[in-house]
C-alpha cells in the first residue's frame, strides 16, 4: 500500500519525465502502478560510453520521496562506480547519513546525476577497487576495455528498413 | 635594525638577487623580480621597529600592478600572514606565472581588428547580423536560402585578425560540411555560403529539410529541445509516455529511414507489429515522412500539449502538489532566498526518515530539504 503522498508525486514526476526529460535520456514507467520504470540513457559524449545506450532499471519505494529510488544497471558496464550486476555506487541513491538522498531530488535530476557519474567517474568511492586503481594508474588501458564493453553490450541493434 | 636587513637579503639571495635595501632610516626594499624571464619592479616598506612582515606593504611597477590587479586583497593578507620573505616571494612568483601565463592566451586584439570588422559589417549589411558576443569575438551571421529557409553561420574571429583568417561554420547535415572553413574576410564568407553552399550543395538537403519541418511542425517533438539544421534526430511522443525517435539520412533521404520505439513493452509491440504488417505500404512518395509513419502505425501523432504549469512555488516540495488530504501547503522555509512550501505532513515524515532529526517534544529540528537551512515542524495527528 503506498502512501498519501506517492501518487500526486508520481504524477507530477511523469509529467517532467514525459515533458522535459533530461538530455540524452528515455525514461518509462514499465507497470501501472508506477514501482518500476525503465530508463535507456544515450552515453554520455567524449566518455567511452559514447554512442551506447545503456538501460537502467529504477524501482520506485512504496514510501518515496522519503526514500530514494533504486537504480541498477541493465546493460552491462565498465565503470569503476558500477558494479557486476549493475549496483551503482553514487551518493544521492542512498539514504542520510550514509547517503545524501533529499526528497528535493526526484527521478529525473537523479538520472542526471548518473549521466555525471557515467562521464566523471569517481575512483576514489569505488565499488570494483581494481577497476577503480586502473582508472587512475592506466586511464587508457581502462578508456579501452570501457570502449569495448560499450561495443559489445550497449550498441542496441536499430529498426531500420528502406522507405 | 640593519642587522635584520642584511640578514633577510642574504637569506633571499640565492632566489631573488636582485633585492637591496634604498633607505637608510626605513626599513624598505627595491628590487626586481624575475618571473617567466620579465623583471618587474617593486618595492616593499615595513612598519618602522618591527621585524615581522606586519603591516608591510608592496608596490609595484604598472605593469606589476596591472598583473595583480584583483588580487591585491589576496596579497597583502599573505603578506601579513607569511613568516619570511622567502615565504612571500615564492608565492608572489608563483601568482604572477599564473597570471602571466593566463594573459598570454588572451591577447588584445590587432591594432585595426575593430575598423575592418565594422567595415565589413557595412558592406554585408548589418541585417544579416544576428548576434555577437561582447567581445566581437564571435559572431553568427544569418542567412536565407533557396527555398526561404534561413541559416545561421557562425564566424570566430581571430585576434590577429585580418592578418589570419577567420573560421567559419555552418550547421550542415553532413559532417565534412559542418567542418570550419577558413575565410579571408566576411564578405567571402557570406558569398561562399550563399552561394555556393545554400544555393548548390545544400540543394540535396532541402528535401531533409523539408522533411524536418514537417515533423517539427505536425508533432509534440521531445528531442532535441531545441532542433539545429544538422540535428537529423527528432523524438516525438506518441501518447501513454511511448515515443518514436526517427533518424534521416542526409545522403540518402528517401532511402534508409532508421526509427526506433521507446516505451512499455505492451504498448510497444502492438505498433511494431504494425509497422512489420503495413511496412510495404511505404510507397507513396507524395507524403511526408510523418504521414507515411501515421499511416503505417494507424494513428495521428499528437501535436504539442501546453503543460499545465501549475506554479510550483505554491505547491509542496515533497509530495509535488497542492492539496493533500485536505490540506494545503502550511509551512515553508524560513530563508528568504528558497522559502519552499511544503505540507506540514510531508515535511514531518520526511524529518523523522532521517536520523541527523533532533526531537524536542513534538516538535522537530532539521534541515529545509532544498537549501539545508534549520527547518522544524510539528508532530502532525495523522
Amino acid at each position: 500500500m503506498s502512501s498519501s503522498y506517492f501518487l500526486p508525486r508520481m504524477k507530477r514526476e511523469l509529467e517532467i519525465l514525459e515533458h522535459d526529460p533530461p538530455p540524452g535520456v528515455v525514461c518509462y514507467p514499465v507497470d501501472s502502478n508506477l514501482t518500476r520504470f525503465c530508463a535507456q540513457i544515450k552515453g554520455p559524449k567524449d566518455s567511452p560510453y559514447e554512442d551506447g545506450m545503456f538501460k537502467v532499471d529504477v524501482q520506485i519505494p512504496a514510501r518515496y520521496p522519503m526514500e530514494p529510488p533504486r537504480m541498477q544497471f541493465i546493460t552491462p558496464i565498465y565503470h569503476p562506480n558500477v558494479d557486476d550486476v549493475g549496483r551503482i555506487c553514487l551518493d544521492i541513491l542512498k539514504m542520510p547519513p550514509n547517503g545524501s538522498w533529499k526528497p528535493s531530488l526526484n527521478i529525473s535530476t537523479t538520472l542526471t546525476s548518473l549521466i555525471i557519474l557515467m562521464a566523471d567517474p569517481n575512483p576514489d568511492d569505488p565499488l570494483l577497487v581494481e577497476i577503480a586503481s586502473e582508472f587512475k594508474e592506466n586511464r587508457s588501458l581502462f578508456l579501452q576495455k570501457a570502449k569495448d564493453a560499450t561495443l559489445k553490450y550497449a550498441m542496441e541493434e536499430k529498426d531500420s528498413s528502406a522507405q | 635594525m640593519k642587522y635584520t636587513i642584511i640578514q633577510i637579503i642574504l637569506m633571499d639571495a640565492k632566489n631573488f638577487p636582485l633585492l637591496v635595501p634604498s633607505d637608510v632610516d626605513e626599513p624598505s626594499y627595491c628590487g626586481f623580480i624575475t618571473v617567466k624571464g620579465q623583471e618587474l619592479a617593486f618595492q616593499i616598506k615595513l612598519e618602522n621597529n618591527s621585524t615581522g612582515l606586519k603591516n608591510a606593504k608592496l608596490y609595484g611597477s604598472p605593469k606589476l600592478k596591472r598583473l595583480i590587479f584583483g588580487h591585491e586583497k589576496a596579497l597583502q593578507q599573505r603578506l601579513e600572514q607569511c613568516a619570511s620573505f622567502s615565504e612571500f616571494f615564492v608565492d608572489l612568483k608563483d601568482l604572477l606565472e599564473l597570471l602571466m601565463t593566463k594573459e598570454k592566451t588572451d591577447p588584445s586584439p590587432c591594432e585595426n581588428y575593430y575598423s575592418t570588422l565594422i567595415n565589413e559589417l557595412n558592406s554585408i549589411g548589418w541585417d544579416k547580423l544576428e548576434a555577437f558576443n561582447p567581445s566581437l569575438k564571435n559572431l553568427s551571421l544569418k542567412l536565407n536560402d533557396s527555398s526561404g529557409r534561413q541559416h545561421s553561420i557562425f564566424v570566430s574571429l581571430p585576434f590577429s585578425y585580418p592578418q589570419t583568417p577567420l573560421i567559419v561554420h555552418a550547421e550542415l547535415p553532413t559532417p565534412s560540411s559542418t567542418t570550419s572553413n577558413h575565410m579571408a574576410s566576411l564578405k567571402d564568407a557570406v558569398s561562399f555560403y550563399s552561394k555556393v553552399s545554400l544555393d548548390k550543395e545544400l540543394e540535396k538537403f532541402q528535401y531533409v529539410w523539408s522533411m524536418l519541418d514537417d515533423i517539427d511542425a505536425h508533432t509534440w517533438v521531445l528531442e532535441p529541445c531545441k532542433p539545429k539544421r544538422s540535428d537529423l534526430i527528432r523524438r516525438i511522443a506518441l501518447g501513454n509516455h511511448c515515443s518514436l525517435q526517427i533518424e534521416l539520412d542526409a545522403s540518402y533521404p528517401k532511402g534508409e529511414c532508421q526509427y526506433r520505439l521507446f516505451g512499455t513493452e505492451s504498448l510497444i509491440s502492438p505498433l511494431r507489429e504494425k509497422i512489420i504488417k503495413n511496412w510495404n505500404t511505404w510507397l507513396n512518395f507524395d507524403l511526408t515522412i510523418r504521414q507515411n509513419f501515421e499511416n503505417i502505425l494507424e494513428i495521428t501523432f499528437p501535436s504539442t500539449q501546453t503543460i499545465s504549469t501549475s506554479d510550483i512555488n505554491i505547491e509542496c516540495g515533497i509530495c509535488y502538489s497542492y492539496r493533500h488530504e485536505d490540506s494545503l501547503p502550511d509551512q515553508s522555509c524560513n530563508n528568504a532566498k528558497c522559502g519552499q512550501p511544503f505540507h506540514r505532513s510531508c515535511l514531518y515524515e520526511w524529518l523523522r526518515s532521517i536520523p541527523s532529526t533532533k526531537q524536542s517534544f513534538n516538535t522537530f529540528f532539521g534541515n529545509c530539504p532544498y537549501c539545508n537551512d534549520a527547518i522544524t515542524t510539528t508532530i502532525c495527528d495523522q
